[in-house]
Parts: C-alpha cells; structure tokens; sequence
C-alpha cells in the first residue's frame, strides 16, 4: 500500500482513529488505510451503539462511520456523538445512493463524507481537513505533491 | 422609441434604463394578473408588446444579447401557446422580467450579462424543441449585492473589520452534489461572518455549483482559501478582500470642530439629500422621473442633481433668513424708536412666508408617492406564498401618500425585508389558519399616511403573532440581556428586543427570510432617516411594524437648547412636553436619576454624563436649589426626560450633511448651524433610547 507523509497531532502524538462498519472486511481495508497515514487505530465498532460507548472510552480524534448498520444506524449514533462530545470530528463512509443520509449526518454535526470504495487519496485529504480545522496537525504539513 | 445606434450617450442609456425597469414592471403586473386569470389575451398582448418594445430598445442601444433573448421570448407570447400553456405561461413572463432585469443590471454596471440559459430553456420547453445543449455552465461569481447588502459590508468596513468576496466554485465532478453544497456552506460559515450569501436559500439548488458570499473574518485570504478548499467538493476558491471609500471613524470633537471651522470661514455646505454612505457609484435610477416622464407632454424630465442643487440654495436662505432675524433684532433694541423698524419687520415677515412657500414648493418636486415602492411587493409576496403553499392576500392602502425620493429609496429594502418576514413568518400555514379557526387566506396590509411632518408606513399581518416569552428566551440565551433584566422589561421593551443584533436565530431561518439579515438592520436604516420602529402584537392574531420617518431631510423644526455651554436640538416632533423640576425632586432608583410626572416615574438624562460626552462632565456643577428645566421626549414607545441648563427655542434646522461621521457618532444625527454661525448638534433621540437601556448604573461607575 502508498505510504502518505504521516499526519500528526500538534503534540506530534499519532492520530488516533476509531472505525465503525458492520463488516469486517470494511473495518479492516480502513484500518489500513489509517496506517498508511501513519495514523493509530484506538477502537473498533460494527454498530452504532457500540460506536458511542468505544468513542467515550478511546477519545479518538478521527470517527470513521458507516450510515447503515444493525443496532444503531450511523446517523444516530453521529447526532449521539456530537451532542455529548461537540468537538468529535466524525467523517461519514457511506454506499452510493445514500444522498439524503449523508446530508441529515452532516446536518447533525458530522464534518465530512467519503464514498466507498473509499479512495485513499482522498481519505487522506479529508481527514488531513478535517483535522486542520481546529487546528489539530501541526500547521506546517507539507502537501504530498511538493514534495514529490 | 428608438435611437441611433451610433449615438450611444449616457443620457440615452440612462433613458433606456428607466424605459426598461418601467416595462419589466409592467410585466411583471401582467404575469401575477395572467396567473389569476390564464385567459386574459389582453395581458399577454400587453407583455407582447412591452416585449417587443425592449427589443427594440435594447437592440438600438447595442445590447445584443437583451435583444436577441427578447426576440425568442416574444415569438413565444402568441395567444395559441398561452392557450396551450394556461397554467405556466404566467410563470414564464415572470422568469423573463427577472431574467432581463438581471440583464439590465449588468449592462448598467458594463458587465457581462448572464446568458439567461434558464428562460431559453422555459421558451424551448414552451415550442416542444428540445433544449439546446448548453455548455456546463461555467458561473463566474459576480458579486452583485443588493443597495441592502451593500450597506450592511460597507457598515462593517466601517467599524473596522476586515471583508472579503469569497467565490466558491463546486467541483462539478463532486458525487452528492447536495452534501458537496452544504459541506461548503459550513465551511464557508466556519471562515467567518456572512454578510451576504448567494445562493441565499440554505437549501441546495441544482443549478448552483457557485456559492457567492460576503465575508467578515480577522483572518488573512490565504487563510480563508485554505479553509474553504474543501478536498473532493471544491474546484476552486477565489478571495478577494473589499475596501470602503468611507473615512476613519472621528472623533465628535473634531466633526464639532470642523463644523465650526466651516462656519466661520463663511463656506456653508447644505445638506445632500440621499443618504451618502453606501460604496454605490452606479447611477440611480430615478424612477420618479420616469413617472413623471411617461405621463402627459406637459411633464419635464429632469435630472434630479438640479433639483437637490435648488433645495441646498433654498437651505442657504434659510439660514440667511436666520442671519437677517437676528440683526433686526439687535436694531431693534439698539433703535427702539425707530420707524424703520415696523417696515424691517414687514419685510422680513413677507421675505419669510415666500421663503416658506419656495421650500415647500422645492420639496413637493423631490416627493414621489409610495406606489412606487410598492409595487414590488405583491411580486415578493406571491413568491413567498408560492414557495411555502400558503394562501396570501395583499392590501395596499396610502399608495398616493408622498414621500421624499431619497427616503423612499433607503426603505426600499427594509421594507421589502419586513413584507418577507410577514409573508414567510408571520403568516400561518393553511393548515394552522384552519386549525385555529381563522380563514384559511392570510392578509398583510401595507399602508401609508401622512401624520404630522412625518410619514407613516404601516406593514401588518393577520397571522400568528410575535412570542413575547420566546423573544426574551432567546434573548437570554444570546446574552443579548440577563434574565433579571429580562424580569424588569415590559411589553414594549421586551418587543423592541427582535431589533438586537443577533437575535435573529437558526430556527427562524428559512430559504426565504433567513439569511443572516435580521430586523436589526431594518432598524438601523430606518433611524439613519431619523425615523423610529415601533411594533404592535397580539398572539394569534396578527403583526404591525409602524415605520415613521420625516417628510424630508433637508430640514427639521426643532427645540434648540443649551447644556453647559453647547447648543442642542431635537426634532420638535419628538417633544412630548417640557417640565420644571428641582434637584431635590430627582431620585436614585437601579442607580439611575428618575423623576415623577404626574403619574409616571421617568429616566432623566444628562447629556454631559452620557459617555459620549464625558469629557465635559468635569465642569458641570450646579446648585441643589436650582430647578431645572426638563424636556419630555418621547420616541418609539419610550419616553424620558433631558435635563438642560437652559432653553433657546423653536426653530427650523437646515440639517448639514456630517456624511460619514453621522452615522459614526451615535447620539448625535448631524449638526446645524445658526445664522450667527453657532453650531448645534442635532441629538439622535432613537440612538440615546437604545444608550440608555446600555448605560452602567451611576454608582457602578463612581
């Protein structure tokens, strides 16, 4: 797999991600991707009531969530999230055909979505967005393709 | 009409603007009267003949694209078609007159027009052709604010900060376009204060992959770029940072200063009439005169410079009447027994009722009645009404009710602002007006008179009613008030709290109204006329905002009176009474002096402890024995009483234009000036209202 220039916290600590997705296959292709980044798996989750419990025990910086799951879906388990941690940064992973789903996660606090199949560039861009916006990374990450 | 088109003059294009905005009026009557009655040939002629009209028109002056698009839409306009179409030609004449009035606007501003690619559309969709394949369409961001928006970016230039045109062009490529809109709106709202956004609907339209916004932010360009470059949703960001014309905020001591300066030096500068503050150097349509114009040979176009030029010179001769007042005066006590005395006061007395006469004259020129502006609203309630499925009446009364020009144009958008507010909130879902026993058609009344020297403009709904507890709610959790204060307010006090900064909330924005516009900056626009709001309400049944500004500008009759040793005036409209009291009548209540009258305990103010004028307040020092003079004023439901050392009387102010200043000093409106060269600055009675809800209570600060 592509090795992405890593993505740190400003304490120069990796990210540390939690990924929720009722398949394993899913969770797995994602965890790697994280690694890739140079990130930190903190916590697994195949539904969204998990999601919640693992997310106030791990404290990640990243939530990865899929929308449609058993138990929980992914858009109740977001607005759940959010409401008791305001500055969880959650990105949404979702199938084709889930317009409306996506927009009512962004609507309760999700900040970003990405389609699957999840490409890693543009995962790695998202997250590297969604972390710089509340200063999380240390601002001075240099864009892959200077440096190449 | 038609003009050579070699002979492109601005007086022509300006008589084409004005010709045009009249015929897109016009069909704008005939559509909302084609969609009551679809059958009415006579409308359709009518719109097919204002059509051609503008082709001509347009095609004559050089405008080439006007011109083509309003041939394809006139060959549309047959009767067969319209017969065909019953139920969307009314639709389709509406989205033309707003296609070629967004046309107007750019020829008028030497941009590029819009390629009107939407009405081509409805045209091709009327003749059953299939739409031709357009290119993906690019949108360029334009910027085009409205006169409203404009003054609300230029405030905020005003008060420092810094503001950006920020262009955010979607990636066309985006999957889930609707998510891609609304990411980029919240990133856009997370860069800083929106001041103006396009699309304004918080709702994602298909044809946008551009949104335009107006930005107030503290950070740098590159920063905002940064931030709203949203990877995967976003192709493109561009930024650019807008600067005001308007000067640095001064001093009132140095506006005072100048002022005097001026008056010495002898070089009177009268007052201007439009209100000089908005970055807005594109001619100004001047509608009254296309009334004028359209009507019988008899009427005189003229530019309206020239009339302002003869109202400043008649402004001149007021304050030279005053000049001339006071030396009879003083020869009149210097030759008590003079006989030329009685014939130096007939003069002056014959000198000032022509005098009088000539302004009023001058003024009526400047006065042009309300229609004009109203007009517009039933197209924006039809809208609205459309949009949200209610069923809305509009009344229009006081329509010949005259107003200055330059006034009228100042409320165009407040008012426009609170006939949406009455529309999308005031008024009820059919659903709800059922339930709650009320005909299922809501009403809002718009209507005019004149009262005084003022004039009233009155927009009402029959609808749910304002929410007092809520207001004070949201109030409170803004921290806009504390929740004592929030006990001690009455009704109007609590009413007057929807015109707060920042009140306007989440739950009220809707696709219409919500667009970070809120009623403060009606408020605001309505007292830069010297005029006041005031707001009735009862729950469940309807809403009025009572708008009141002076006939005109150039001139107020005001109370002149003295404070230490400076002059003050107030409008006289605004003097409820004048009252003794003595110092020992004064009372501390909340730290606050108060005095009774008669039945009512009111707030008294002294100017020289007001903040503004603080610096002064070292040298009041009055005797407890003394009584003084009190000035009741009242203003927008709220009276309170100015101590003054000393009272000079009645007279008529010929207000001088402190431009930028006036609105930056906040308790004083302008300044005029005396025929013996004393200046007197002229209190914002709205502005010291609002102050005194603001003040620190006296001991907090002693």
């Amino acid at each position: 797999m592509k090795q992405f220039e890593a993505l740190t916290r400003k304490d120069n600590q990796p990210v540390r991600y939690l990924i929720v997705d009722d398949s394993v296959f899913a969770r797995k292709s994602l965890a790697k991707m994280i690694e890739s980044f140079g990130g930190q798996l903190a916590g697994e989750a195949g539904d969204g009531r998990t999601a919640i419990t693992e997310y106030a025990r791990t404290r990640p910086d990243i939530v990865l969530m899929d929308i449609t799951m058993p138990q929980m879906e992914g858009i109740e388990a977001v607005e759940h999230i959010v409401q008791q941690h305001p500055d969880a940064r959650v990105v949404m992973v979702s199938s084709v055909g889930y317009q409306d789903n996506i927009l009512a996660a962004l609507q309760k606090g999700a900040r970003h979505f990405v389609q699957k199949p999840v490409k890693p560039d543009a995962l790695y861009e998202i997250v590297r967005y969604v972390l710089n916006e509340d200063g999380v990374t240390a601002p001075s990450i240099v864009v892959r393709e200077e440096r190449r | 009409m038609t003009f050579p088109s070699d002979e492109q003059s601005s007086e022509l294009r300006d008589l084409f603007f004005e010709s045009a905005e009249e015929i897109l009026q016009g069909m704008n009557e005939a559509g909302l009267a084609l969609e009551q009655h679809p059958s009415d040939t006579e409308q359709l002629r009518h719109v097919r003949r204002a059509v051609h009209t503008l082709k001509g028109d347009s095609a004559a002056c050089g405008y080439r694209q006007l011109s083509e698009l309003a041939h394809e839409f006139e060959d549309v306009l047959t009767p067969e078609l319209a017969q065909q179409y019953a139920g969307s030609i009314a639709d389709v004449i509406l989205i033309a007159a707003d296609t070629f009035h967004e046309m107007l606007a750019a020829y008028r501003s030497n941009l590029q027009p819009p390629s009107g690619g939407a009405l081509r559309e409805h045209i091709a969709k009327l003749l059953h052709k299939p739409t031709p394949k357009t290119q993906a369409r690019v949108s360029e961001a334009k910027f085009e604010w409205s006169e409203y928006e404009r003054l609300t970016i230029a405030e905020a230039i005003g008060r420092g900060e810094s503001v950006y045109n920020v262009g955010v062009h979607l990636d066309p490529q985006a999957v889930l376009p609707a998510a891609a809109f609304e990411l980029a709106r919240k990133a856009i709202e997370s860069a800083g204060k929106i001041l103006a956004i396009r699309p304004e609907d918080s709702v994602f339209k298909e044809q946008s992959n551009l949104i335009e916004v107006a930005l107030s932010t503290a950070q740098s360009a590159e920063w905002i770029r940064a931030r709203c470059h949203v990877p995967s949703i976003v192709a493109h960001v561009s930024v650019e940072q807008l600067r005001s014309p308007a000067a640095a905020p001064r001093d009132l001591l140095d506006i005072l200063l100048e002022s005097e300066a001026a008056a010495i030096a002898g070089g009177i500068k009268p007052a201007s009439l439009e209100s000089a503050n908005t970055p807005d150097d594109e001619p100004r349509d001047s509608g009254a005169s296309a009334a004028v114009a359209h009507g019988a040979e008899n009427n005189l176009r003229v530019d309206a410079g020239r009339i302002d030029t003869v109202m400043n010179l008649v402004g001149e001769m007021i304050i030279g009447k005053s000049m001339l007042q006071r030396a009879i005066a003083e020869f009149e006590r210097a030759h008590s027994t003079d006989p030329l005395r009685s014939k130096f006061s007939d003069a002056l007395a014959f000198q000032s009722r022509v005098l009088g006469e000539l302004q009023k004259s001058v003024m009526k020129i400047r006065m042009v009645p309300v229609e004009q502006l109203f007009r517009r609203f039933p197209r924006i309630v039809r809208d609205v009404a459309r949009l949200r499925n209610k069923d809305i009446a509009l009344e229009i009364a006081g329509q010949n009710t005259d107003l200055d020009k330059g006034i009228l144009d100042a409320l165009a958008e407040p008012l426009a602002h609170l006939v949406r507010n009455a529309a999308d909130h005031g008024i009820e879902s059919v659903e709800e007006r059922h339930a709650s026993g009320k005909p299922v058609r809501g009403t809002i009344r718009l209507n005019a008179y004149h009262d005084g020297d003022e004039v009233v403009i009155e927009v009402s709904d029959d609808g749910r009613g304002l929410d007092r507890d809520k207001i004070l709610r949201r109030a409170v959790e803004r921290e806009i008030i504390t929740t004592e204060e929030a006990l001690r307010l009455n009704e109007t006090e609590a009413l007057q709290l929807i015109f707060a900064a920042g009140l306007s909330t989440a739950d009220e924005v809707t696709e219409i109204s919500g667009r970070g516009v809120g009623l403060d900056v009606v408020k605001t626009a309505v007292e830069a006329l010297k005029g006041t709001v005031e707001l009735q309400t009862r729950s469940g049944q309807g809403t009025t905002f009572r708008l009141s500004v002076p006939l005109t500008l150039a001139s107020i009759q005001a109370l002149l009176f003295r404070v230490l040793d400076r002059l003050y005036a107030v409008p006289i409209a605004s003097v409820g009474e004048i009252t003794r009291i003595s110092e020992n009548e004064i009372h501390c209540v909340d730290g606050h002096e108060v005095f009774q009258l008669r039945d009512q305990v009111l707030t008294l103010v002294r100017l020289d402890r007001l903040e503004r004028f603080a610096s002064q307040s070292a040298l009041a020092n009055r005797s407890s024995a003394k009584r003084t003079f009190v000035i009741v004023i009242s203003a927008g439901g709220r009276r309170f009483g100015l101590a003054v050392d000393g009272l000079i009387g009645e007279e008529e102010l010929v207000i001088k234009a402190l431009e930028d200043e006036l609105i930056i000093s906040p308790l004083v409106s302008g300044a005029s000036i005396l025929g013996d060269g004393t200046v007197v600055l002229i209190l914002n009675v709205p502005a010291v209202i609002s102050h005194l809800s603001r003040i620190p209570a006296l001991g907090a600060t002693a």
